[in-house]
Formats: structure tokens, sequence, C-alpha cells
């Protein structure tokens, strides 16, 4: 169990709490707490009040503070400062924004868990780099509709049925991306994104300045199995679509082998697999990972 | 256990934008889609208040630690306006 489950999660998950869905959450005094007296909101650069971020494209949209701010924040990547602002970084994240992976399965029971329908944006972070506009970060509902009240202007945007978002996150899942939700603030599961590398920029954040809290390895873990899979003859494709470099190909055994410390357990290699060798198991059941995150 | 390599990393270069030279980086963006590190970003100079829409963008620089200048100047050589110049500190 994560430190969010732990807090949040009445037994089970935090993104799968009943009661981090509720209208009461979202308007109980959590998010109204004002980044600008954070310190380390300030050196990153973000601001407004939580339900700005959480529920309107008023800055959010476009001030994006992590991109920009974070080398000024990291201005060594190893000092005591930077040490210092990743320890200061839970209690900051849990007001602000972070997230964790999920796989399919996962998702598909938030999209389940929503009051109402799901909304739908264009990637934000695809757009900030860019990229090509793919409609695919949702937000379930009760935040979702008030982030529709709130996304006035052109933004494409459109609401969708929980059938449509399923069917929409399994095809993503099968393009190779993988998902995560976000709270915004915690524990309100606020937005299930779909991300790659290079351009989610939590991911970023991670990978680059070490900063774990933006984005969390997910509940479970992919194990394979030796005796299904067959390498793909040289060319895994669960290789090929995983993001975090767990899996391994040995052109001597001519199998994939899966590095449980480097796994996020987001499942899209299991999609992958043509031979169904990969399954995942929960993180909790392995000691040695269990408060890997 | 990822990125341990870019972490070990802190020469970031400067990435310096001329806004007047560049105009309107949004019907452009050569150097934000020729960066193959994705380190270049454009967003509004400020946030619109809504329901307006932004009218006004700037090309940003994100996450230096990725760029790979000069071994790389492809943003450089992308821009028609020869709005980007990059140093390295020290």
């Amino acid at each position: 169990m994560c430190r969010h489950c732990v807090k949040f999660g009445d037994g089970t998950k935090w993104y799968l709490n009943p009661k981090n869905y509720t209208s009461e959450i979202i308007n109980s005094e959590l998010t109204k707490v004002k980044m600008e007296t954070n310190m380390v909101g300030q050196l990153l650069g973000l601001t407004g009040t939580m339900r700005e971020i959480a529920t309107t494209a008023k800055r959010f949209q476009y001030d994006v503070g992590f991109g920009e701010h974070i080398d000024d924040a990291f201005q060594d990547l190893n000092d005591e400062t930077a040490q210092a602002l990743r320890e200061g970084f839970p209690d900051l994240i849990d007001l602000a924004i972070g997230g964790q992976v999920v796989p399919l399965e996962d998702a598909e029971k938030i999209i389940d868990l929503s009051p109402g329908d799901i909304f739908v944006l264009p990637c934000l972070c695809r757009k900030y780099y860019g990229g090509k506009e793919k409609m695919c970060c949702m937000f379930p509902s009760p935040g979702g509709d008030e982030l529709q009240k709130n996304t006035s202007w052109d933004t494409p945007n459109k609401m969708v049925s929980k059938e449509e978002a399923k069917e929409m996150l399994r095809e993503l899942d099968k393009e190779g991306l993988f998902h995560g939700v976000f709270w915004c603030p915690a524990p309100i599961p606020s937005m299930i994104c779909n991300c790659e590398y290079p351009y989610c920029i939590a991911l970023r954040a991670r990978f680059h300045y070490d900063v774990v809290d933006t984005y969390r390895k997910g509940e479970y873990i992919s194990l394979v199995d030796p005796n299904k899979c067959n390498g793909c003859e040289g060319a895994p494709l669960c290789q090929a679509k995983c993001t975090f470099g767990a899996l391994k190909y040995s052109p001597t055994s001519g199998k994939v082998n899966a590095n449980q410390f480097q796994c996020w357990g987001c499942g899209v290699c299991r999609t992958a697999c043509p031979n169904n060798a990969i399954t995942l198991i929960p993180r909790e059941e392995i000691p040695q990972l269990k408060d890997v995150w | 256990m990822c990125g341990e390599v870019e972490k070990m990393v802190t020469i970031r270069p400067i990435i310096n934008y001329d806004k007047a030279k560049c105009g309107d980086p949004s019907v452009c963006l050569k150097c934000i889609r020729t960066c193959p590190y994705n380190v270049l970003a454009y967003r509004p100079p400020e946030p619109p208040e809504p329901p307006n829409a932004p009218t006004d963008w700037i090309v940003v620089p994100t996450c230096r630690v990725m760029c790979t200048y000069p071994t790389c100047k492809l943003c450089i050589e992308a821009c028609p306006n020869d709005a980007l110049n990059i140093s390295i500190p020290g």
C-alpha cells in the first residue's frame, strides 16, 4: 500500500475509494489551499488555488510551472538544496498535482466509479511541446463537470459516456500509452492521463530530476512466464512498448526478462504480448518492492 | 533507477529566445517540433482570462538538462528568423 492508500484508501487503493469521488471532498477546505504560501510551490512556479488548478483552465492550462521552473529550482541536481526540495515534495505535491501509474483494469474501475460522464480534453503536455493533438486527458466527474463549465474558449472538448471512455482507454493501451491517475489535490482522482515519454511533464520531472512524487510507480509488477515467452523471434513486442526500460531481451535464452525494480506496473507489455506470457502481480506481495515507488 | 545518466548532468545550456525576431511561434513551431529532446515548448506569456482564447505565444526552454548543445543545433538551424541562440554557461 502506498502512502496515499494508507491515508485516503479506507482499506482499498486511494483511487478506488468511492468516498474520493464525492462533491463533498471536492468542495472541502482541502481544495482551497493557496499554493503561494508554500515555499516549494513558489520555487517551482506553481501558483493559484488548488481549486483553480483542479477545475479551471485559467492558470493550469498554460502556466505549466513544472516544465519551465524545475531547472531553476534544481540548480544542482545532487546538492543539499535539491535533496531538501525532494524531501519537501510529498507534502507539497499532495496539495498540488501528481500521479500514479495504473494498469488498464484499474483505469476502467476509475471510470466506473465516476458518478457521471467523463470529460475529455486534448493532452496538455503534448500541446505544450508542439505534439499532435490527442484527445486523451479524461476527467471523471464531479471534477470534470466543473472543468467543462470553465473551459469556455475554443479548446476542443467532449463529454463521453463511461463505455466510450473505456473503449478509448483500451485503444490507447494498444497504442502503447500507459495510464496514470492524477490527484489534484490528493485524494481526488481528478484525471486519467495516457502518457508517453518525452511529452509527459510529470514523467520528465521524475526521470531527469528524481522528483519521485510527481509520478509514482503503480501498485503492480509485471511477471514474465518463461514457459510462454518465445521472445517474438528476437524482436519482442513488449520491450518496444516499455517506457521504463524494465524489459530486457536475452539472445541466449531467447526470452524476455523483466527487471522488477524498473517496472512501473503499467501493464502495456501485457497488452502487447501475443502469447499472453505477461501477468501483473500486486506490488505489496513482494516484500522487497512493497515500499518502492 | 530511471534517468541515472541524465541525473548526473548539471551543465545546462542557456537558451536565449528573441520574441521580437520570432514573431508568432504558434504558426511556425519549427524549432519546437525539430528539437529531438522536447526541450522547447510554447505557451502564452500570460494565461488568458476565460472565456478569452490566448492571442500571443512565446517559446520557452524546459528541462534544459536534456539539451545536448553544441552537438545538436537543430533548433537554431530550423529557425527561419534567427530567434534562438544557445550558449554553455561558464
